[in-house]
């Protein structure tokens, strides 16, 4: 069961002088969760029941045992685990009649960036303000950079940021990450 | 030289070298080039647009018009830069511009003799004929004689950035109402963006001598700048200006971060483009100085007044020895008691006004000037220098004062731009003789000399007010300061706007060359609107965009009219403030970089096959796999066409859209979506579809497949898929939204490819994990199953096919897809698989007569494509009833056919249209056109599709494919559009 890394064709890069660094997160399981209209609540009690996860609530994540939940639109969910092992599976008999499960594993690829100029990075890739006032750990965003959609999820006050990208676009944000981050940056 | 013995913001200890028209000057760290040149004693700056008459320093600012300069060498060159912003640095080079051969010596000044023939609409009244002769002959003749600089041609070898910003409150310029504001927000605590265009903050406060809190401007800005940086949310850029305001509170702002420097440092960027976006916004743009009309007004020599005091004061440079003021109000005063402070001769003050102030007439005393009340300044006398100025005085006598500096103060106008970007016109306001910002952008307020309080009393308690308010509104409260004090009494603003009685040339636009004859022959021949006289006459559309001359002009057509300012208004400012090279605009996003790429999991190893690539919107696809030995692609092309009938081939088809379509409802959507019914699909089961448009056209098909009661995966074209996508949300949450289906896109987790060919089946038994059955009883053609391969890893197999042979499609999660691939290609060694490209399956395609992108161009029906009977009768569908519509059904709309050449030898082309035989090549006996080519391995001589009137009637019939673009006219035959195996039996094995 050979896998491939999205990143695999991406070239390490070495700044003068390192103020941040992305690295790529993977394997990552991956499930949709929408929840049926009206089954939000309930799907968010059984989820808790179970795994003592709390759903988050709208532009936010949570996590609980090592299982990780990311708002991506009202009632609909991203959850997510390290490691290659299917979360489908686990998660059906949980969700039961609630919502509509849909594996999304190597869907999407992921790069933590993690530093002091992290900020200033992202500054030059997306067009979200992410003031601490603003933007804090357990907050995430769906939106653009440089032309591609992309998840972000605010991990610590380090800062530390997962930026996810369709998996077919990571070598161009990669690409973008080596561009705004030129100088400062570690990448791989 | 004309350096000033003392003072000034630059520091003598440095002295930097620099070239202007390779000539070698020394400065100092604070002089912009304008300002080492003058202090070097140079007057002659460049040559002007159309007359190539000689042109000095006008003012200190971004409204020069005059001294535009070609700065640096080589790749970095870059046209049209006003002196008067350049930063100097050590090494700097720089050349004046539309000048042969030399600067002194200009042939092209013979255009300002002949002047009376080049008026306003010179061009185009006299070049109008012939037509044709306009782009080859006329227009490259008049850019070569006229125009500016030129860019460098090469490639620039700088980068740009593009950057968020995000802030409680914006302010707009350091002047002192900037400087207070900033102050006033960021003590607060608001997060406060401050942007200056100058490298140092100040504004006028460091081209004048006015104090506050008893220390000078100049000490008191640097003193302010220190109290902001103690600020913890307050970010200053200097270097930066804003150049446009947008729709909720978003401004652009380019800072010019490498300018200053020969180039920019290791990984930094030339310039910046900020995207600002600011809960409010603070405009203290201060106000330009305008230009006044009289004769020879633009020759090297004459000056704006505040330019003047701007030489004096910060750059400690003496642009004259002997200077005459020109004024009617007291500014122009200022700048006498200035040049008097620093020892510089005045000969004259020409003050329009018939009574002078006591104060005035001392100053002028003391000065020994020569004071000219009511006078009026009709020309100027020199040649590349300012040698004189003819004065007609009260009485009407005329005199020649020698002088090398006239020093004009003639007014400030308000720098309201930004507070117009969004449509807000300027109002006239008579007392303070100005046009004052209209309604502003929402969030904006306008401050200081740019709403028209021009003293710096007024300046400082206006940003102080509107810096805490703004703060205030943005959420940060606290307690009100009370304003900084000036020592500078209330100002009132002077107009000249024109002198009559010139004899000389007299320029409203210097950069333009536009006289005010200009306008009155825009007034004769019915220009009169301002918007339509700026369009006639170029007035203020140079580069300068009418800085200092705009609202002058606006002035001269009022005084033609009898009409009042007010009356006669003012042209729309739009952004750029400033021009912004569009390198800033584009940052990273060009070559290369200009958009992202779509990689297939299989990118890696199709790299290593040798694929040659077509970008398919931002996927990459390999177009063909060419072998050592083949030197033309349809020699690729065909062995692999070949290799697929013959044997099995592999092709990554990861790029089509896939959508996971979950829940009880999902079939109801589907026969929603599909003009034919799928909800009746059994599990295990695939099938072909189109989708409509509302209106009624194709737009889009695909097949889908059923892999559990409630479990559904849809395949999409490439190009389509995010629209498709869209188009289910859409039918989903507006017309449906109580129906239990959910779906997502799974293009990104599925690596697909296609195994065609009489021997896929071998190949694919021997890919999955020992035990799959595949035989044709157990998963025939249009089956659909999940299966293992690799060892264990979830694989979905479709049996579809796309090229008319024995296909399936099998897929993994991603990360998989490489070993997929290269399994593929080990377990079909034994039968010659060869990868083939989107050019085979094109080929492939075209032989069994499927539509693609050619013929799914939004234009066609189901019925044009012959796929009537898949529009159900049973149900609804997205687009039942548009697609009724008489016109669509018509029989005489173009169907899809196939084509094939009379004379086999001959080659296709698609794009040709086709008429009937015999008939002439003209639109009416247009009947249709070919949609799509290929040479058919399988037949031996190109075939095409082609959308044809009444086409499918017409099977047997010839017509003509003409296609005058690449002479093309070929008799073809007209055939179904299914060319191999129509009955369908090598598909079904």
């Amino acid at each position: 069961m050979a896998s491939l890394s999205a990143f695999a064709g991406c070239a390490p890069v070495v700044p003068a002088h390192e103020s941040a660094r992305a690295v790529p997160l993977e394997p990552l399981a991956t499930l949709s969760v929408a929840a049926w209209p009206g089954q939000t609540a309930a799907l968010g009690e059984a989820l808790h029941r179970a795994l003592a996860l709390e759903l988050p609530e709208a532009g936010r994540w949570t996590h609980a045992n090592g299982l990780l939940a990311i708002w991506m639109g009202p009632d609909h969910f991203y959850l997510q685990r390290e490691g290659a092992a299917a979360l489908l599976p686990e998660l059906a008999p949980v969700v039961g009649d609630l919502a509509a499960l849909i594996d999304l594993t190597d869907a999407r690829a992921t790069l933590r960036l993690t530093g002091p100029a992290a900020r200033e990075i992202l500054a030059g890739l997306l067009p979200l303000d992410l003031h601490r006032r603003g933007f804090a750990p357990g907050r995430a965003a769906s939106t653009i950079a440089g032309h591609m959609t992309v998840q972000l999820r605010q991990i610590d006050a380090a800062p530390s940021y997962d930026l996810a990208v369709g998996r077919s676009f990571a070598g161009s944000l990669w690409r973008a990450l080596e561009l705004a981050g030129a100088g400062r940056l570690r990448l791989g | 030289m004309s350096r000033l013995p003392a003072g000034g913001l630059i520091d003598r200890t440095t002295t930097l070298r620099f070239q202007f028209d390779g000539r070698a000057f020394t400065g100092h760290p604070g002089d912009t080039l304008a300002s080492a040149l003058l202090a070097s004693g140079e007057k002659l700056f460049g040559r002007s647009f159309k007359y190539h008459r000689p042109r000095g320093v006008l003012a200190a600012g971004p409204e020069e018009p005059n001294a535009l300069v070609g700065l640096r060498t080589g790749a970095r060159r870059e046209p049209n830069i006003p002196a008067t912003l350049v930063e100097l640095y050590e090494g700097l080079e720089a050349a004046s511009q539309n000048r042969y051969p030399s600067l002194r010596f200009d042939l092209m000044a013979v255009n300002s003799l002949l002047s009376p023939f080049f008026p306003a609409g010179f061009y185009y009244k006299t070049f109008m004929w012939p037509a044709s002769w306009w782009e080859k002959v006329y227009e490259p003749a008049i850019r070569r004689a006229a125009g500016l600089g030129r860019a460098s041609g090469t490639e620039d070898p700088d980068h740009y950035t593009k950057e968020n910003l995000f802030c409680d409150v914006l302010v707009i310029g350091s002047g002192p109402a900037g400087l207070a504001a900033a102050h006033a927000a960021g003590r607060r605590g608001a997060r406060v963006v401050l942007c200056e265009a100058d490298a140092r903050l100040g504004g006028r406060l460091l081209s004048e001598a006015s104090e506050i809190d008893g220390q000078p401007g100049a000490q008191w800005a640097e003193a302010t700048e220190a109290a902001l940086r103690d600020c913890p949310e307050v970010k200053i850029l200097r270097r930066t200006t804003v150049f446009g305001a947008y729709d909720h509170g978003t401004y652009g702002a380019l800072e010019r971060v490498a300018d200053h420097k020969p180039q920019p440092d290791d990984h930094e960027p030339r310039q910046r483009y900020w995207r600002i976006i600011a809960k409010r916004a603070v405009l203290a743009a201060g106000a330009i100085e305008r230009l006044a009309v009289f004769g020879g007004n633009d020759r090297p020599g004459v000056m704006l007044s505040g330019a003047v005091r701007s030489y004096l004061n910060r750059y400690a440079v003496a642009p004259g020895k002997s200077a005459i003021v020109l004024t009617s109000g007291d500014d122009g005063w200022r700048t006498v008691a200035d040049l008097v402070r620093h020892d510089i001769k005045v000969a004259a003050v020409v003050d329009r006004r018939t009574e002078i102030a006591a104060t005035h007439e001392a100053l002028a005393a003391q000065a020994g000037a020569q004071v000219f009340a009511g006078g009026r300044v009709v020309g100027t006398s020199g040649s590349t220098s300012l040698w004189g100025v003819d004065v007609v005085d009260a009485a009407g006598e005329r005199r020649r004062v020698p002088a090398d500096l006239l020093a004009v103060a003639g007014g400030w106008n308000p720098a309201v731009h930004l507070a117009s970007h969004l449509g807000g016109r300027p109002v006239w306001d008579e007392a303070r003789a100005a046009f004052l910002p209209g309604p502003p952008p929402p969030g904006m307020v306008v401050v200081g000399a740019a709403a028209g309080n021009f003293s710096t009393a007024a300046c400082l308690a206006d940003g102080t007010g509107a810096g805490a308010a703004a703060a205030e509104d943005a959420g940060f409260p606290g307690v009100a300061h009370a304003p900084p004090r000036s020592n500078d009494a209330a100002a009132d603003n002077a107009k000249i706007w024109i002198i009559p009685g010139a004899r000389q040339k007299a320029f409203v636009d210097l950069q333009h060359d536009v006289t005010d004859k200009d306008i009155a022959l825009a007034r004769r021949e019915g220009f009169v609107r301002v918007e339509h006289m700026k369009r006639y006459t170029t007035h203020g559309m140079a580069t300068d965009q009418g800085k200092s001359g705009g609202v002058t002009g606006m002035a001269v057509m009022a005084a033609l009219t009898g009409q009042s300012m007010a009356e006669t208004g003012t042209t729309m400012f739009r952004p750029p403030y400033t021009p912004v090279a569009i390198g800033a605009l584009a940052g990273h996003h060009r070559g290369r970089d200009f958009r992202p790429f779509r990689l297939t999991p299989g990118h890696r190893w199709a790299e290593e096959q040798g694929a040659v690539w077509i970008e398919t919107g931002p996927w990459l696809r390999a177009q063909w796999f060419p072998k050592p030995a083949e030197t033309d692609w349809l020699q690729s092309v065909t062995r692999e066409v070949e290799a697929v009938r013959n044997n099995v081939g592999v092709c990554d088809v990861s790029t089509l859209g896939k959508i996971e379509i979950v829940g009880p409802d999902a079939g109801k959507l589907l026969d929603v979506l599909y003009t034919s019914t799928f909800s009746t699909l059994p599990v295990g089961r695939t099938r072909y579809g189109v989708m409509l448009r509302e209106d009624g056209f194709v737009f889009d098909d695909g097949t889908t497949a059923r892999l559990a009661p409630d479990r559904w995966v849809m395949t999409t074209t490439t190009a389509n898929a995010p629209r498709v996508l869209q188009h289910m949300e859409f039918v989903h949450q507006v017309l449906y939204p109580a129906w239990r289906v959910a779906f997502v896109s799974v293009t990104d987790r599925w690596a697909q490819f296609a195994i065609a060919g009489p021997k896929s089946r071998d190949v694919v038994a021997a890919v999955l994990d020992p035990g799959a059955d595949v035989s044709d009883s157990a998963f025939p053609f249009m089956a659909a199953g999940t299966f293992t391969s690799l060892g264990g890893v979830e694989t979905r197999l479709f049996r579809i096919s796309f090229s008319g042979e024995r296909a399936y499609e099998i897929g993994v999660p991603a990360a998989h897809g490489d070993a997929l691939v290269r399994k593929i290609m080990q377990a079909g060694a034994p039968h010659r698989i060869v990868p083939y490209g989107l050019e085979a399956l094109g080929v492939m395609r075209i032989e069994k007569g499927h539509p693609a992108g050619g013929e799914l161009n939004g234009q066609t029906t189901a019925r044009d494509l012959g796929m009537a009977r898949m529009m159900s009768t049973k149900k609804d569908f997205v687009g039942r009833a548009l697609a009724q519509r008489p016109a669509l059904l018509d029989p005489q709309r173009p169907t899809l056919v196939g084509l094939r050449p009379f004379d086999r030898a001959a080659r296709l082309r698609a794009g040709g249209h086709l008429l009937p035989l015999g008939a002439p090549a003209e639109i009416s006996h247009d009947q249709g056109w070919i949609t799509s080519v290929a040479f058919s391995p399988s037949l031996n001589h190109w075939m095409g599709l082609a959308m044809l009137a009444n086409g499918t009637a017409r099977h047997g019939e010839r017509v003509r494919a003409y296609d005058p673009v690449r002479d093309g006219d070929v008799e073809v035959e007209v055939v179904p559009p299914c060319f191999i195996d129509p009955e369908g039996a090598r598909l079904r094995g």
